[in-house]
């Protein structure tokens, strides 16, 4: 596959990924284009699972900023420069947040923990298979599918505690689309 | 209690918004940036050999010359014509233009511009060769202007750029001028008209890949200095062999911030290079990719990885480490300014036409004919021909080839063939209502100098619709637990299903192993009546070695007899691969 049939294959799954699990449009825009990059520049011969490997550089990118921006380690930032600018937590969320409030689904999913979110991600969104999933994650299967498992229930008990009117408008919004 | 589903959920998640982002532009910025980072320094790994590397942008250029060409000055236009036996250069690319600026010693020179469709889109782009001369001996390995415009001197607008945002000018090969072509689009001439116009380009930067080298073995926990003119030293984290001594992961940390590249005030993209270890196993250069990690004590490390395949096994013996880092070492303030004529008629006519050989084996094997290719300055376009009764959807039934690569002596490059009839996928900028079409990107994938080359269409795995009605496995009546049955088609594929009931639907999974991948989808038959699943609740996933489809069919009724048919399917079919000649 060569790197314009890579990108345009999985720009998607990838950006999506990265939107949700980091929460800025901006921050995605940039951790996508480095995962591409990161993509293109390796040897690809060997790979077998392209979308897995692929969303493994996600995963470890989206992580990477998290806990950049967790820390506020400016020093860091700086030296790698890899980002645009970053905001403050708070800033990223409420820029988020403003931009999101139409989709209730998206606030529920915020409500979960990034590593229970990045697992129902990656196999939700991304499609993984719970195996691929484990590998993008670089934890057991048991753990991959724990992380699945758990983050299903706890959207499924959101949704069904969620006011009956935003639940019709997410049922339409989703059957929609 | 609402009763809510995972299958709900998933259309939840799958429906996350994503708000459109600009992927052209990201795609572009991408494609800079990994030209940046393997064109710097981290990809000199033989570049006396690595034909991919070296003739990347010869490789385009070529592929111009051949294609297009028309010498605009003097009035006569240099068609591609290998029976006449001359090889055009760069030189001859296009509208011959020739014309110079100089600042502090430095000539620049446009060459020539040449006009044509851009690879994916019906739309024209002006290319303009450049090349460096003159240099006053200054030693560099890569040259880049801070900024670059190119102004319509009747409107007085700027052109936008159709390529890369970079003003980088490389040497071809050993020996040769530095050089660009960078391309524009928008306001072009047509057929008859003429534009003036005025090149910008400020402020030359030259720089060099400097190498520190760190002895032949890295020491855990051992402070190194990588860069000592700015006191930048590293320690290394970690060094561990694995993979039997195949494979060497490292880890380091700087003892202040790494540092960017030099030419900070270029036009930036998205990233800065701040260096990275690399390695001469003997002669030979290797890199790897970094990334960087942070831990408990929030400390960042830069990782690397570097993998060896001695075919013995052994530990590699003759390794030699560096750090190699980009170093802007002179610098040239000022303005080059050229200002230039381009006729368009001349430039417009630069399509022409090859034949493709072999079309009866194609015919043969696939009811498809694609009789020849029309190559202009920046890409080659196939028309596909398909015989009307090929759209019907009958077993055996060819689909499309999984690749297609042209070959120009050994170099090979992809294809994108779209609108694929009955594809529901259509790449993004592709009209889903165009003719279909192979497309190879001349301007950004590999190309050499097609004149007196050998060129080979290249149609590998063909995936092929298979589908066999009147075979009907049978099952028990579903139930809440699952039943898992198999079938081996007279193809040799093996149908997994499992079914379960849920409620009033009954669910079909049928498991492919990826090995092939359902199109209609499975029926199912109940007491002799035959259901079609819902295609709105049908899901699927085709990933690595497992793919499954999953058809939930409405309010099946109980019954006595059930059975399961596998409806169409594509398998992959490499004896219908093909090699065709190209005749120039």
């Amino acid at each position: 596959m060569d790197d314009q049939t890579l990108f345009e294959t999985y720009k998607e799954d990838v950006y999506r990924y990265c939107l949700h699990m980091l929460r800025s449009r901006a921050d995605a825009e940039d951790s996508c284009q480095e995962v591409f990059v990161k993509a293109m520049l390796s040897d690809r011969t060997k790979v077998e699972y392209t979308k897995a490997w692929l969303m493994r550089i996600a995963a470890n990118e989206c992580r990477s900023l998290l806990r950049r921006r967790n820390t506020g380690d400016r020093k860091e930032k700086k030296a790698f420069s890899i980002h645009a600018p970053l905001h403050s937590p708070r800033s990223v969320e409420h820029a988020y947040e403003q931009a999101e409030t139409a989709n209730e689904f998206v606030r529920l999913l915020n409500k979960l923990k990034p590593k229970t979110r990045e697992a129902l991600l990656l196999y939700y969104v991304a499609d993984l298979s719970t195996n691929e999933t484990a590998r993008a994650l670089d934890v057991p299967v048991g753990t991959a599918k724990s992380r699945i498992n758990r983050g299903l229930g706890m959207l499924k008990k959101a949704y069904e505690n969620m006011p009956e009117p935003y639940r019709k408008g997410r049922e339409h919004h989703a059957s929609s689309c | 209690m609402l009763r809510v589903a995972e299958q709900q959920i998933r259309k939840g998640l799958q429906a996350l918004p994503d708000h459109g982002p600009d992927y052209d532009s990201m795609w572009q910025r991408i494609r800079t940036e990994v030209e940046r980072r393997r064109s710097g320094w981290n990809e000199q790994v033989d570049t006396s050999n690595d034909k991919r590397f070296v003739s990347r942008s010869r490789q385009w250029i070529m592929a111009a010359s051949a294609a297009a060409v028309v010498i605009a000055a003097g009035g006569t236009a240099a068609y591609f014509s290998p029976s006449e036996g001359s090889e055009p250069t760069a030189a001859d690319v296009g509208q011959q233009l020739q014309a110079t600026a100089e600042v502090d010693g430095v000539r620049l020179t446009l060459n020539n511009a040449a006009i044509g469709l851009q690879p994916l889109a019906e739309e024209n782009q002006m290319s303009l060769r450049m090349t460096l001369n003159d240099t006053q001996g200054r030693s560099f390995d890569a040259a880049e202007f801070g900024e670059a415009t190119l102004t319509d001197l009747d409107t007085g607008k700027n052109l936008e750029r159709s390529g890369t945002k970079r003003d980088l000018f490389r040497q071809e090969a050993p020996g040769e001028d530095y050089a660009l072509t960078q391309y524009f689009a928008g306001s072009l001439p047509v057929a008859g008209e003429t534009k003036r116009y005025r090149l910008t380009m400020k402020d030359l930067f030259l720089n060099e890949t400097a190498e520190t080298p760190l002895g032949n073995e890295l020491v855990e926990g051992q402070e190194y200095a990588v860069i000592p003119e700015d006191d930048l030293r590293i320690k290394i984290n970690a060094y561990d062999w694995g993979s039997g001594d195949q494979r060497l992961n490292v880890s380091y940390e700087a003892n202040k911030d790494w540092p960017k590249s030099q030419s900070d005030s270029l036009p930036s993209t998205f990233t800065k290079e701040p260096g990275k270890l690399t390695i001469k196993n003997g002669e030979k250069l290797l890199t790897s990719p970094v990334w960087g990690s942070i831990n408990a004590e929030q400390v960042w490390s830069r990782n690397t990885t570097f993998m060896f395949h001695n075919v013995n096994g052994e530990k590699p013996q003759d390794l030699t480490f560096f750090y190699a880092y980009v170093k802007t070492v002179d610098k040239a303030n000022g303005e080059w300014t050229i200002d230039f004529t381009v006729q368009g008629s001349q430039a417009a006519a630069s399509d022409y036409t090859l034949s493709i050989d072999g079309q009866q084996s194609l015919e043969e094997r696939t009811g498809m004919k694609l009789p020849e290719a029309i190559a202009s300055p920046f890409r080659i376009k196939i028309p596909v021909i398909r015989q009307e009764a090929d759209a019907k959807q009958s077993a055996g039934r060819f689909l499309f080839y999984q690749e297609t690569i042209l070959q120009v002596d050994d170099m090979e490059i992809p294809g994108l063939q779209a609108p694929i009839p009955g594809q529901e996928y259509v790449p993004p900028g592709i009209d889903p209502k165009a003719p279909e079409t192979i497309t190879f990107n001349l301007a950004q994938d590999s190309l050499s100098d097609l004149s007196g080359k050998s060129l080979t269409l290249k149609l590998r795995n063909a995936v092929v619709m298979n589908e066999y009605p009147e075979i009907w496995t049978s099952i028990e009546p579903p139930a809440a637990q699952a039943q898992s049955v198999k079938e081996t088609m007279p193809d040799q594929s093996i149908m997994a299903y499992k079914v379960t009931r849920k409620g009033k639907d009954v669910h079909v999974q049928t498991l492919t192993e990826n090995k092939f991948y359902l199109i209609s989808g499975t029926q199912l038959k109940v007491d002799g009546k035959t259901y079609e699943s819902d295609s709105n609740e049908t899901s699927s996933k085709y990933a690595g070695d497992f793919g499954y489809r999953i058809d939930v069919f409405k309010n099946v009724p109980e019954g006595s007899d059930f059975s399961i048919n596998a409806g169409s399917y594509g398998v992959y079919d490499s004896s219908r691969d093909l090699d065709l000649p190209i005749s120039q």
